[in-house]
């Protein structure tokens, strides 16, 4: 988006509130498409929140009733604003080096995705099981010159899974060859540093449009979430009542997106949403719902897999490294470190910089789109399911779904805001 | 408005706020940096002039003296010192502050709530004032924007001028606020124009007048003198002025003595002069 052009949304957001205060009953509009073009990157989070927090209290002061005695902070916003528009600089990308490999800690075992040298320091991006509790404790590493170094995990845990990173302290080397794991009574494992990252085949980027990112964003979250509720179940937690009509919100953004120059008013994409949105909420028995709008590929490979599931088959636990760093996309530099699987799920681990820090970000996902597509040609969405973040380094778990029965290779393909970039990696499972 | 144990009057002429109560206010603001309370009244009139070129003024105040914005006093938070807001009340009281030293982010965020904190009494504060007061902030942050020389899009301005001008058009010809559209910022020479096209619901009424229009006519309350819209004003004054004036739109308009009067809050309804 052009500056201009950003002008134009934020006068057409601004003119929604303006209609919003002759009629509040279109307040809930102008928040959820100031959501929707922020999240486009049409609108800077910081204008949309100023335009949703100025409304909210117009309104709030133009009730019949006096407000009753408040907090000063009762006015809590859902996008900050004040903060200088433009994030601290972001730390170089990490130059990863494949790991690939699977050792056992106490309890359970452990994946080495990728090896990874920054000015921060040297970390190993890992995920573990173990029944056990803090299960990475102890463990020190040994390299080629026989210097020894202590193993410091920092990340997420949830159930009996640990996923983030492995320092090494002190900092070793640069050009070491190898590492040999050990850990409180388990043996030691070499990891080789030498490793080329995985013969990747990244394409060119593509220029998209940020409506089509916002449209497919909707998309992924109605199959990553939504698709695992039967239709009853969805509107038992969300009674009708309290749930904008979907066609209706639809319907909103799409408008403001064309007249806001962010989407072709000859994208297919509405229609297609709109459809799989059908789909979604229709009992799969009754032939009638069946959309009659074509859906894109990747969509409908998605919404295949729930409507109709294979036979399961069982799938050893393990670990495919990748470690490739693909072209910056929206000012991000995402890399994708590896896969695992384990107990019937699979996550796809990334790590990014430039990202806008959490306080900037008004509540948007930090990073582009995911998606996958395997050898066996089915689809894959990806869903962020934990993580760290902070200094400008993001470290992702990206819940795949539905997940990988263990491919030969996967493209990956990362929707940003202004383009879409795509690799194809060979995988070698572990 | 309330000023220590009593209530003191605050007063506006010709752009300037005044505390009569308080003839010394610069003193008591040095008294108020050696650690002296400030005086409410003393702490209002600041907070005043922090906003007399503050956009969301014009997004949140009044658009038309029917529109009433109603605050009480009572309603107004105490001023908090810094770091007295925090992560305990964002999140419900849960989480006890702490005042240990905190990651940047959060530091940064603590400072937003506070500054947060500070807006929401100082706008609930200004509102508190009437609708007297209201209609003459706006005017004050209309006047600094038309002054500010840009040929940028002006997004908020724009928009502060197409919420005006709309209801104005409903009280002259009966059109529908959605109906008027393609309000533009004027910037060349002359008052601008206006332009009607279509029937019935398909009626659409386009504007282009510049930003002093909501400083010299809007806020003055003189938007509609009789069943005249006025565009320009050429010879201000009290109680009588002189303006332009539209008949009907797409018309050209005419010289327009006006008289003033006074209503109860102060606000001045003006009528053609006979």
């Amino acid at each position: 988006m052009t500056g201009l052009d950003r002008e134009r949304a934020e006068t057409y957001l601004r003119l929604l509130a303006e209609r919003a205060l002759r009629d509040p009953d279109r307040a809930a509009t102008v928040n959820r498409v100031t959501h929707a073009l922020v999240t486009a990157g049409v609108v800077d989070s910081l204008v949309g929140g100023t335009i949703v927090d100025e409304l909210a209290l117009a309104l709030e002061t133009r009730q019949a009733d006096p407000p009753a005695p408040r907090s000063a902070v009762r006015y809590r916003r859902w996008w900050p604003a004040g903060f200088p528009a433009e994030p601290p600089p972001a730390p170089l990308p990490r130059q990863f080096v494949p790991a690939g490999l699977t050792v056992p800690v106490t309890g359970g075992t452990m994946h080495l995705l990728a090896y990874a040298r920054s000015g921060s320091g040297a970390v190993f991006a890992v995920v573990a099981h173990s029944t056990l509790a803090e299960p990475l404790d102890g463990l020190t590493a040994t390299d080629d010159t026989g210097a020894s170094y202590e193993l410091i995990f920092s990340g997420s845990a949830s159930a009996q899974e640990w996923s983030g990173e492995l320092a090494l302290y002190p900092d070793p080397p640069a050009e070491l060859r190898w590492l040999e794991i050990a850990g409180p009574g388990t043996p030691a494992r070499r990891v080789d540093l030498t490793a080329e990252p995985a013969a990747a085949a990244v394409a060119a980027p593509v220029r998209a449009s940020a409506g089509e990112y916002l449209l497919n964003v909707s998309a992924a979250h109605q199959l990553s979430v939504l698709c695992q509720f039967l239709p009853e179940e969805r509107r038992a937690l969300v009674p009708e009542s309290q749930e904008p009509s979907a066609k209706d919100s639809l319907a909103e953004i799409t408008t403001a997106l064309i007249a806001v120059g962010a989407l072709s008013p000859d994208s297919t994409l509405p229609g297609q949403l709109a459809a799989l949105r059908r789909a979604v909420d229709a009992d799969e028995h009754d032939p009638a719902a069946t959309p009659g709008q074509e859906l894109p590929e990747h969509w409908a490979s998605v919404l295949d897999s729930y409507q109709h599931p294979g036979p399961a088959v069982e799938q050893p636990d393990g670990c495919a490294a990748i470690a490739i760093t693909l072209p910056e996309l929206d000012g991000i530099v995402v890399s994708v470190l590896g896969l695992h699987s384990a107990d019937g799920t699979s996550a796809l681990h990334v790590y990014a910089t430039g990202a806008p820090p959490w306080h900037l970000r008004g509540g948007i996902a930090p990073l582009p789109l995911v998606w996958l597509r395997d050898s066996d040609d089915r689809w894959h969405v990806t869903s962020a399911s934990g993580g760290s973040d902070g200094d400008g380094e993001l470290a992702m778990r990206l819940e795949v779904i539905p997940p990988l029965a263990r491919p030969g290779w996967v493209e990956v393909v990362v929707n940003g805001r202004s383009a879409v970039v795509r690799a194809t990696v060979p995988l070698r499972w572990g | 408005m309330p000023c220590g144990q009593g209530t003191h009057p605050l007063r506006w002429d010709t752009g300037i706020v005044q505390l009569p109560s308080h003839p010394d206010a610069e003193a008591e603001l040095v008294l108020a940096a050696l650690g002296g309370e400030k005086p409410g009244c003393v702490r209002l009139a600041e907070i005043w002039a922090r906003h007399t070129d503050d956009l969301s003024v014009l997004g949140i105040w009044p658009r038309s003296a029917e529109d009433r914005v109603t605050v009480d006093w009572d309603s107004i938070p105490e001023p908090q010192a810094a770091g007295q807001s925090g992560w305990t009340t964002l999140s419900g009281g849960a989480v006890p502050h702490s005042s240990g030293r905190q990651p940047p982010g959060r530091q940064a965020m603590q400072a937003e709530i506070e500054r947060t904190a500070q807006r929401t009494t100082d706008v609930l504060s200004l509102l508190a004032l009437g609708p007297g007061f209201q209609m003459r902030l706006s005017g004050h942050v209309a006047a600094a924007q038309a002054t500010l020389s840009t040929t940028m899009p002006r997004p908020a301005l724009e928009t502060a001028l197409i919420g005006r001008i709309a209801l104005v058009a409903e009280k002259w010809i009966g059109i529908d606020p959605d109906q008027v559209k393609n309000v533009t910022l004027h910037t060349g020479e002359g008052w601008g124009s206006s332009r009607m096209s279509g029937r019935g619901e398909e009626r659409e009424l386009a504007f282009s007048l510049p930003a002093s229009w909501l400083a010299s006519v809007w806020a003055c309350g003189l938007a509609l003198a009789g069943r005249q819209l006025v565009v320009a004003v050429t010879r201000a004054g009290w109680p009588d002025a002189q303006v332009l004036a539209l008949r009907a739109p797409g018309a050209e308009p005419a010289l327009l003595d006006v008289h003033g009067t006074a209503d109860a809050d102060g606000s001045p309804v003006w009528e053609a002069a006979r």
